[in-house]
């Protein structure tokens, strides 16, 4: 190791004589069998249904919205079951005509802003959000960090919903990652946060929401 | 757990493994195989196995071409607002968390899970300076607290029982803690919220780098990956080198292994993709590319697929020997046929050579590898290199045995010697032999007998094929030994 040359340079060298077979070529693409077709989505209501199966094996909730009077319906269910006494939401476009800020005012229930210090909703009951995107595969919503919807709103809350338009369906992982791969930040969540880490029980809630909720809303 | 320094005894360590850690090393094994075959049943044996050739190929092609996507994965890094430093060592890299935390004035740090920050011993290094370090993965929390390490990469407390742990947080907690999982972990999520809120610098591993944008991906069940990354004001990931993939495409393929092979799940519940700083999110983010012996590991031509590993922990859940003895046997941070490999990779066999000996060849392990390492091979290229050397080391096996095996090889290379050999062994066994068995033998064949009888020599072989084609007639037996 000769010491007058820096860490990357000694180290990128060491590499360079490592695999120098291959290291005065051209950076050849990927062999073909490195790709991997990803999976045929099925019929619409086919993906609807997957995606509500999926998110109850994890167990999380999910169920199909129509409409305004189902909405403020099921949020009155929630805040009810789940004891909610202050929600944040995202602001994202979907959740306007839904009137989310009046249905949980009417219900008692105390909004928490979602931003930008995200650290206030580490006591908030209810974080609500938005998918960019959702893989009825594996029940997993796809949310793009954003100013209105931060990272802290899916993770810190105790409870998180989800709301999926089924145009957000994608039909693997793939497609998922070429929508946000421009991104700074974004996280794939599927279910609510788990360990099986004490004699392999399945314990729910470790240190983010304990349960998790998916309402798909035509 | 650092990387050890003094010889592994791995026949020792072994010995004075408790039952109790056996039994749920089993238990926990038994259930993380069964679930993972489901997932894999579902999937589709045949998509599976596409699944696993394209896994290969993709971690064999990020290895062979690993300086250009380690530049490419810094450019962009560089370029979103992060920054890349780079470690020869463990020292260079403690160097660099230690001096970040020193300029940030951090006094506590949260810690998602991160088997490199194990190698090289970081907690201890920042502790040394004063600096509280909180484990948040729960199983990574239970063995801080007890003072211990990891038994598992993916389960690090599998071998304590609840009853333990609720004892040791009753203690170390000062909280009246049932022996209940489920109030064992709402204990934990209380201790460590407070943590989060307030440490100066959150320090993850990272499960993959993505040249193609400079992103690092990280997995987690529980949460605290996400927390870690997002919650205090740094960021620091440190990571080996070898864990670069080249394209998203790569990304999808290795996290569908990935949780797969891990516990049987179809994905893991987060998965953070994090390319430098964002607005809203920590003020710096610092990844540390950490090399430590992985230019070496990738000079050889064998060992070097021992670098593609994901850290599943399949090969461990599998292996027969990891069962009957737990991961503290193996005398450091990686344990099972992984760390029979990247041990002595790592520190040499003059220190971990025992290690692939510990090994019964049964190739369980790499049947199930998602990324196909050919396990087996590369124990065998170890045991090669410990007791004949090779281009990489000299040969680390004491000369009384080198001369035995030379006898032994004399005698097994001579038809006439072997066939006077199985003569003898069948007059000397006689004061040894109790009915069908040699219960004790003398050293140093005592090893086998220590553990198990020997079956006692009985008639001749080539006598009995002798007869045996006479009266069978001649099949097709002539031309065996």
């Amino acid at each position: 190791m000769s010491s007058h040359l820096s860490a990357r340079e000694t180290i990128l060298g060491d590499i360079r004589r490592a695999v120098a077979a291959y290291a005065l070529s051209p950076l050849e693409p990927l062999p073909a069998k490195a790709q991997f077709a990803p999976r045929k989505e099925g019929s619409p209501e086919e993906e609807m249904e997957r995606m509500l199966r999926e998110v109850r094996r994890l167990n999380g909730q999910a169920q199909r919205i129509g409409g305004r009077d189902e909405f403020a319906a099921a949020m009155t269910g929630l805040v009810r079951n789940e004891a909610v006494r202050t929600a944040a939401f995202s602001d994202h476009p979907l959740l306007e005509p839904y009137g989310v800020a009046e249905i949980l005012k009417d219900l008692g229930v105390r909004l928490l802003p979602p931003g930008p210090d995200g650290r206030r909703l580490a006591e908030c009951d209810l974080g609500m959000t938005v998918a960019d995107a959702a893989i009825p595969e594996t029940g997993t919503v796809l949310l793009r960090t954003t100013k209105g919807q931060a990272d802290h709103l899916s993770i810190l809350p105790r409870i998180h919903l989800a709301l999926v338009c089924p145009a957000a369906f994608l039909p693997d992982l793939h497609q998922a990652f070429a929508l946000a791969k421009g991104d700074r930040h974004f996280v794939l969540v599927s279910g609510s946060s788990r360990t099986a880490d004490i004699e392999k029980v399945l314990t729910l809630g470790v240190h983010g929401p304990k349960s998790f909720h998916v309402w798909i809303c035509d | 757990m650092t990387l050890p320094v003094s010889k592994i005894d791995f026949r020792e360590n072994s010995r004075s493994a408790s039952p109790a850690i056996v039994k749920a090393t089993q238990n926990s094994t038994r259930t993380a195989l069964k679930k993972r075959a489901e997932v894999v049943d579902e999937f589709g044996e045949e998509r599976w196995q596409e699944l696993r050739r394209a896994g290969h190929e993709v971690r064999l092609h990020a290895l062979t071409h690993l300086n250009r996507y380690l530049a490419k994965v810094e450019q962009n890094i560089v370029a979103a607002g992060g920054k890349v430093h780079w470690a020869r060592d463990a020292e260079e890299a403690k160097g660099i968390v230690l001096g970040l935390a020193s300029r940030h004035g951090v006094k506590s740090i949260v810690k998602a899970k991160s088997m490199v920050s194990e190698e090289i011993g970081l907690n201890e290094a920042l502790e040394a300076k004063g600096i509280r370090v909180f484990e948040t993965d729960l199983g990574e929390f239970i063995v801080q607290l007890a003072g211990q390490h990891p038994s598992h990469i993916t389960a690090p407390a599998l071998h304590m029982t609840k009853e333990e742990i609720a004892e040791l947080f009753r203690e170390k907690l000062k909280i009246d803690a049932r022996p209940v999982p489920e109030e064992l972990t709402e204990h934990a999520r209380l201790a460590l919220r407070k943590e989060f809120l307030n440490a100066g610098m959150g320090i993850s591993g990272g499960n993959f780098l993505i040249a193609e944008t400079g992103t690092l991906v990280i997995v987690t069940n529980e949460g605290n990956g996400r927390m870690s990354t997002t919650l205090p004001p740094v960021h620091v990931a440190v990571v080996g080198i070898e864990k670069v993939i080249p394209d998203w495409e790569s990304a999808a393929v290795l996290l569908k292994l990935l949780a797969r092979s891990v516990s049987g799940s179809k994905i893991t519940a987060y998965n953070t993709f994090i390319t430098g700083i964002r607005e809203g999110g920590p003020k710096e983010f610092h990844l540390v590319l950490l090399d430590n012996g992985r230019s070496r590991i990738l000079a050889d031509e064998v060992a070097r697929e021992a670098l593609m590993c994901i850290r599943c922990g399949a090969c461990m859940n599998t292996c027969p020997v990891y069962n009957q003895v737990g991961g503290y046997a193996y005398g450091a941070v990686y344990q099972g046929p992984i760390g029979s490999m990247l041990t002595p990779l790592m520190m040499g066999t003059a220190i971990a050579g025992g290690l692939p000996f510990a090994s019964t060849l049964c190739g369980a392990c790499a049947e199930l590898c998602p990324v196909m390492i050919p396990i087996p091979e590369i124990l065998l290229h170890l045991r090669k290199r410990f007791v004949e050397g090779d281009a990489f080391e000299r040969p680390s096996v004491p000369g009384g045995l080198k001369g035995m095996a030379a006898i032994g090889r004399r005698i097994l290379g001579s038809p006439a010697l072997y066939r006077l050999g199985a003569r003898l062994a069948r007059i000397f066994q006689a004061p040894l032999r109790r009915g069908d068995w040699l219960p004790a033998l003398p050293p140093p064949l005592n090893r086998w007998t220590l553990a198990r009888p020997f079956p006692a020599f009985k008639g001749d072989f080539r006598r009995w094929w002798k007869g045996h084609t006479a009266t069978a007639g001649s099949k097709e037996g002539k031309t065996h030994e």
